[in-house]
């Protein structure tokens, strides 16, 4: 069996990026399938970015720039940042790995550079590393304090971990050198972990009406915040709304987002909404979480078809590849696979506890919940409703876990 | 330029990976003199460390990969090394063939190699794209007497591989270490063993403690003691980790917090006084089942399963054994000693009881009331 050069939707801000390398639409479980020889020369096999590519060449340009000079750091740092940047933009791990490469000179000093410590904390976050990234951004604030990326990028990396109120200390200082939106969203996105969600809702509503009214990055997170706020409190019409705003400006900037687009799909799939989930995603299985969300929709809609099948299978082969690899940035994901599609509770409550231990978003507490419940281990529930008490998060689907296993 | 760095960091915490990371899956079956096998190198790698796409259209072809498999196979065996302890072995490629992996197409190097004399020692040295993307692996799957698998890393780029059973080895010197650690540090089991052990060399009699006159009888009463929790809890251990049974936590972690309280109480006011094996055994089954839970959050190794769950149990074993040996010396010696009697057993024995209660009420009722390690 081979890769046919399958047509993609658009993943990226500019037609261009869709032009990413395909996944195997046909592929095998086993990572040592039968190789074969291709019946033509004709035939595509994978599918990489053209040479017309401005984001493309642009890296062409910077990494020949650095292969003249690379003990260079400001050559060095260009690059990094525009492979980081493409990687951002299509999820993908290599360009992380081209970044830590151009790095290579200082990536092993504990006092590296501080323009390296933000790029080497930033590639330690992608890769789930996030106390070594909180290393080097104490390391770069004790420096610099006033330097606003490496503040943003703790209180991003603070919240995953669980602590919004060492978060919100962090976006309290980030001042007046970040927009006004930015520094909103950072605060309310915190608080509303904090028992003050009511009111980081209403703050952020009255800094989105202020702002002009053209989509950009921090509109379409401040609106992604509003509608997960408004979710948690239980408010379903106010969320459905938020939601399609934040969509609305997701289009609008011509993006993928697919932090959004799987909050959207776990809140529309408990809506009933599964179809609308399956048309918006059938697309975007290429990318693993919005993959899991196409089939949980699809697993909702209870005909269990062959397109179902099929996503399951995939998210199994990723979910495979990646232990025997020896990674553990998917065991959210794949706790929400293992207890929602395969059937198998004690396994996810496994991934789940683990998972709990890197990552204490309110979607890992659900996941654990929910996990515990199936499994009738109260006890798993306990770390959960200790990080509850803590941070007096209002959440209306943890409270209805909590309430059914009483 | 800063604009996007702002956001882009706020979301990138959430960022799922759309792809895999790079890898490369390297088989290796060594026969004799003769090696075979085959490497699998993903073609986007290929790309961007040499170039592939030869007119640059984003679509790479078979025609494509064809012409560049001089390249390609140039560029791949630079990187890779076979030696055995004494000289280097001679690998060549093939042929070039596709195979398809869970993220798309990868060329498929079919490799060929001969050693001069069969090898005992196999040592791999792997050096592929490391250069360019620091968080490649090589992922190698060896076949060398029996089925060895590695990873290299950055920081692992060789790798030395003896025949038949290096790989097992290290399995069973892993699962003895982890069932070792488990029991010294699950205070729960020291404490319910400690307790069994306490008057180990006392005669249990309707007046109280007596001390027994030989140390023969009591190291054989003992001896059956742990041998009888042995093997009930390397019953339920087994069963339990093979999946066969699986018990609610809370009702075992209840349970043996239950079982510390009865070793503790019945060092005050025996209750039982013949046929503590048999209690023994049927305590080994409730802590059996509790230690498998440390031992699912381990996992079994696939093909290794038997040999890992007898490894696992031989650790728990010695680590039982241990504190035998270090309370069972120490109560015979100051057996006579009214001091150890009503010190030691009463005082240690009352401290284990309330322990055990603390540790029963929070696990049964799931409250929190202390912390010590429970």
């Amino acid at each position: 069996m081979h890769l046919a050069a399958t047509s993609r939707r658009n993943m990226g801000m500019r037609p261009i990026h869709s032009v990413i390398f395909s996944l195997g639409l046909v592929f095998s479980l086993n990572a040592y399938a039968a190789p074969y020889v291709p019946l033509s020369d004709a035939e595509v096999l994978a599918q990489v970015p053209t040479r017309l590519d401005p984001e493309a060449r642009a890296l062409a340009g910077l990494r020949q720039q650095l292969s003249k000079a690379p003990q260079n750091l400001d050559a060095a740092v260009a690059y990094a940042e525009e492979a980081l940047k493409i990687g951002h933009a299509r999820s993908d791990p290599r360009y992380y790995g081209y970044a830590e490469a151009a790095l290579g000179p200082w990536w092993a000093l504990n006092d590296a550079p501080q323009r390296v410590l933000v790029l080497r904390a930033t590639i330690h976050q992608f890769f789930h590393a996030f106390d070594s990234a909180r290393t080097d951004l104490d390391r770069a604030l004790a420096r610099n304090p006033g330097d606003s990326q490496a503040r943003l990028i703790r209180a991003t990396v603070l919240q995953v971990q669980g602590y919004p109120d060492k978060a919100l200390a962090d976006c309290g200082q980030l001042g007046q050198q970040v927009a006004v939106l930015i520094s909103t969203a950072c605060a309310s996105s915190a608080s509303s972990l904090m028992g003050r969600a009511k009111r980081a809702d209403a703050l952020l509503g009255f800094v989105l009406d202020q702002s002009k009214p053209d989509a950009t990055d921090s509109k379409l997170w401040a609106e992604t915040l509003r509608a997960e706020i408004a979710e948690r409190l239980g408010r379903t019409t106010d969320a459905q709304a938020a939601y399609q705003r934040a969509l609305a400006t997701m289009d609008a900037l011509g993006v993928n987002d697919a932090y959004l687009l799987a909050a959207w799909a776990d809140f529309s799939i408990k809506q009933g909404q599964s179809s609308v989930v399956i048309d918006r995603l059938k697309g975007l299985a290429d990318v693993d979480n919005l993959l899991l969300r196409l089939t949980l929709a699809e697993h909702a809609t209870g005909k269990h078809d062959e397109s179902f099948a099929q996503h399951k299978n995939m998210l199994e082969a990723r979910f495979a590849a990646a232990r025997q690899r020896g990674d553990a940035v998917h065991l959210r994901e794949e706790s929400i696979y293992q207890l929602h599609l395969n059937s198998d509770p004690s396994t996810a409550l496994g991934l789940a506890q683990k998972n709990w231990k890197t990552q204490r978003e309110p979607i890992d507490a659900l996941i654990l919940l929910e996990a515990a419940q199936a499994t009738h281990q109260a006890d798993a529930a306990l770390l959960v409703k200790e990080w509850m008490r803590e941070t007096q998060i209002e959440d209306e689907r943890l409270n209805a876990v909590l309430g059914a296993m009483k | 330029m800063r604009r996007w760095l702002f956001v882009w960091a706020l979301l990138v915490s959430n960022a799922v990976h759309a792809h895999k990371p790079s890898d490369s899956y390297l088989q290796l079956k060594i026969d004799d003199r003769r090696i075979g096998g085959e490497w699998d190198i993903a073609l986007r790698d290929l790309e961007y460390a040499i170039g592939i796409d030869a007119n640059g259209d984003g679509a790479i072809t078979w025609g494509e990969v064809r012409a560049q498999r001089d390249a390609i196979t140039a560029y791949a065996m630079r990187g890779l090394k076979i030696q055995t302890s004494s000289e280097p072995c001679n690998i060549s490629v093939s042929d070039l063939q596709i195979a398809d992996h869970s993220d798309g197409a990868y060329a498929a190097l079919i490799l060929n190699g001969v050693c001069e004399t069969a090898p005992k020692i196999i040592k791999v040295d792997y050096d592929l794209l490391f250069d360019l993307d620091p968080t490649h692996h090589g992922l190698l799957n060896l076949d060398f007497g029996g089925t060895q698998t590695a990873i290299f890393r950055p920081d692992l780029r060789h790798i030395e591989f003896r025949e038949n059973g290096g790989a097992a080895w290290s399995t069973f010197l892993q699962y003895l270490h982890e069932g070792l650690w488990h029991v010294w540090t699950g205070y729960d089991h020291m404490l319910f063993l400690g307790g069994l052990m306490l008057p180990a060399v006392l005669r249990r009699t309707r007046q109280g403690w007596l001390p027994a006159p030989k140390l023969g009888p009591a190291l054989l009463d003992t001896f059956r003691i742990a041998t009888a929790f042995t093997i009930a809890h390397a019953l339920t251990l087994s069963l339990a980790a093979m999946g066969v049974i699986s018990l609610p936590s809370r009702l075992v972690e209840s349970l043996v917090a239950a079982t510390v309280v009865f070793a503790g109480i019945n060092n005050l006011f025996p209750m039982a006084y013949r046929g503590l094996w048999q209690l023994a055994f049927f305590f080994g089954l409730i802590h059996g089942a509790a230690i498998a839970s440390a031992l699912l959050e381990l996992g079994l190794p696939s093909g290794q399963r038997v040999l890992a769950l007898l490894a696992f149990n031989l650790g728990v074993e010695a680590a039982q054994l241990t504190i035998v040996g270090v309370v069972l010396p120490i109560s015979f010696i100051f057996r006579y000693s009214p001091l150890y009697r009503r010190a030691v057993v009463i005082l240690g024995s009352m401290v284990i009881t309330g322990i055990g209660l603390i540790w029963l009420i929070q696990r049964a009722l799931a409250i929190h009331l202390i912390s010590f390690g429970s």
